[in-house]
């Protein structure tokens, strides 16, 4: 089933004939079934869902190499379901149940109320954390086994809906799905009934956006007939207005566009990036005050002790008010992959992350004095000073 | 589903439902929130979004191979998916 991915889901030939047979098999006996009579019984039609009618204790499980548009519905059930839990699996595309059985099957042991798994102690269990792999590219010493609890995503119950909507996509490493909920969310108090007028992520991914040109890509978003602008539109298109044109109006003028030249078309591919490739970030700020979109880091000490080079509180903490008094969202995962350990290239990586998402330009210019050096790009990180949010000239 | 689950005797159930099956145990524990205690949705189907470009493109690629009586080359398309 559909995965939408540079990355290549785990599954080997024997998982892929599995998949060929069971859908051989469906198709073979759906097609005939499709000229049956109907069924005398009203029961056997599909009821509307009101997923706001679950009363269920609710796991929603997403595959980071999915299609977008399963891993869009899973961000929309988390965030509606009332008594629902988001994880997200970066190993898995669309069937994880086939590519790592033993594991699907103990994520349902860490619902509330269900048996402990032996897989679990007590205290594993008592807690709300959701384990989640994150394997770091370039680390030869993370083999698949090894890495695959070391993301440690700790998810409380949010109080708002829309707070975890956010923090559930970007734990489930889709940055573009938090930005979308972010724009989502910012641009009116939508009523529920309204909500499923849009598909994720809103932003598309546009090679244009790759090129250099920072003018060309506001005026193609401004182009009624560009494909950028056709795309957006298309997948917003369910929304009545005027929530359609504030939704355009939050992407005209959210930080990725108006932060100056060139923001835009960088920004967009490397957020695409992060989604697929960088399991090294390990925070995204969203301020929805439309102030700034940044990168935040935090990292384990080669010890195991815990670094905090963030200007927020622990994971899961996320909401909070800022020292201004705005609203602020934070969404972050951790890893204990030390940062020495990381090679060269992965470093430099972190610090042109740091650079294009981020506010503090001095930050960045110490960075890179330290792009080769580990052990000082540790310490800069860790004496690093809270940036306070830039506002931004909103009408 | 709550037909069957009537038949076993069974008042309430943990579901888990995997793509489309996922959409099944949505709508029995939207419809018969009673009966349901837990679910788990992996990867779930759900009509409510509309399709992204991707999954759109994905649905005419299967259809019209359907439609043309390939159930093998559809199956593929899954798998290669």
């Amino acid at each position: 089933m559909p995965r939408s991915s540079t990355s290549r889901p785990e599954a080997n030939d024997a998982t892929r004939d599995l998949v060929r047979e069971m859908q051989r098999h469906a198709f073979e006996v759906q097609l005939p079934a499709d000229s049956w009579p109907e069924p005398p019984d009203s029961r056997s039609v599909s009821p509307d869902v009101t997923v706001t009618a679950i009363t269920a204790t609710t796991l929603v499980v997403t595959g980071g190499l999915d299609m977008d548009h399963f891993q869009a519905i899973a961000a929309y059930l988390g965030a509606e379901i009332p008594q629902a839990r988001l994880t997200s699996l970066d190993w898995a595309a669309h069937l994880p149940s086939l590519e790592r059985p033993a594991e699907t099957t103990s994520l349902g042991h860490r619902l509330p109320g269900e048996p402990v798994g032996e897989d679990m102690t007590d205290d594993e269990h008592a807690s709300t954390v959701v384990h989640s792999s994150c394997r770091l590219a370039g680390d030869s010493d993370h083999d698949a086994q090894s890495a695959h609890h070391d993301a440690v995503l700790a998810l409380e119950p949010a109080p708002f809906l829309e707070e975890w909507a956010l923090i559930a996509g970007d734990c489930a490493h889709n940055t573009r799905t938090a930005l979308d909920v972010f724009i989502w969310v910012n641009s009116t108090e939508l009523p529920r009934s309204a909500r499923g007028g849009v598909a994720y992520p809103i932003l598309p991914f546009d090679p244009e956006f790759g090129e250099d040109d920072a003018e060309g890509c506001s005026d193609r978003l401004e182009d009624q007939s560009s494909s950028v602008r056709r795309s957006i539109e298309r997948k917003i298109e369910g929304l009545p207005e005027p929530l359609r044109s504030r939704v355009l109006d939050n992407i005209r003028w959210s930080s990725l566009v108006e932060q100056g030249s060139p923001i835009w078309h960088q920004r967009l591919p490397l957020l695409q990036e992060l989604d697929n490739v960088d399991k090294h970030r390990l925070a995204l700020e969203v301020v929805p005050t439309r102030a700034m979109t940044c990168l935040d880091l935090r990292a384990w000490a080669p010890g195991g002790e815990r670094l905090k080079i963030d200007y927020t509180s622990d994971v899961g903490r996320f909401l909070e008010r800022a020292p201004n008094g705005e609203r602020q969202v934070v969404a972050s995962g951790t890893t204990r992959a030390p940062i020495a350990r990381l090679t060269g290239k992965a470093t430099q990586t972190l610090a042109l992350r740091v650079r294009t998402l981020d506010l503090s330009q001095s930050l960045v210019e110490t960075l890179e004095e330290h792009i080769d050096d580990a052990e000082g790009l540790l310490t800069v990180l860790a004496s690093r000073d809270p940036a306070p949010p830039r506002p931004m000239n909103i009408s | 589903m709550v037909e069957l689950l009537d038949a076993l005797n069974i008042e309430t159930t943990a579901l888990v439902g995997s793509s489309f099956g996922g959409k099944i145990a949505l709508e029995v524990a939207s419809t018969y929130p009673d009966r349901v205690s837990a679910l788990v949705l992996l990867c779930a189907a759900y009509p409510g979004l509309t399709p992204t470009a991707a999954a759109e493109s994905f649905d005419e690629q299967e259809g019209a191979l359907l439609e043309a009586g390939e159930a093998d080359s559809a199956a593929e398309l899954n798998v290669a998916t």
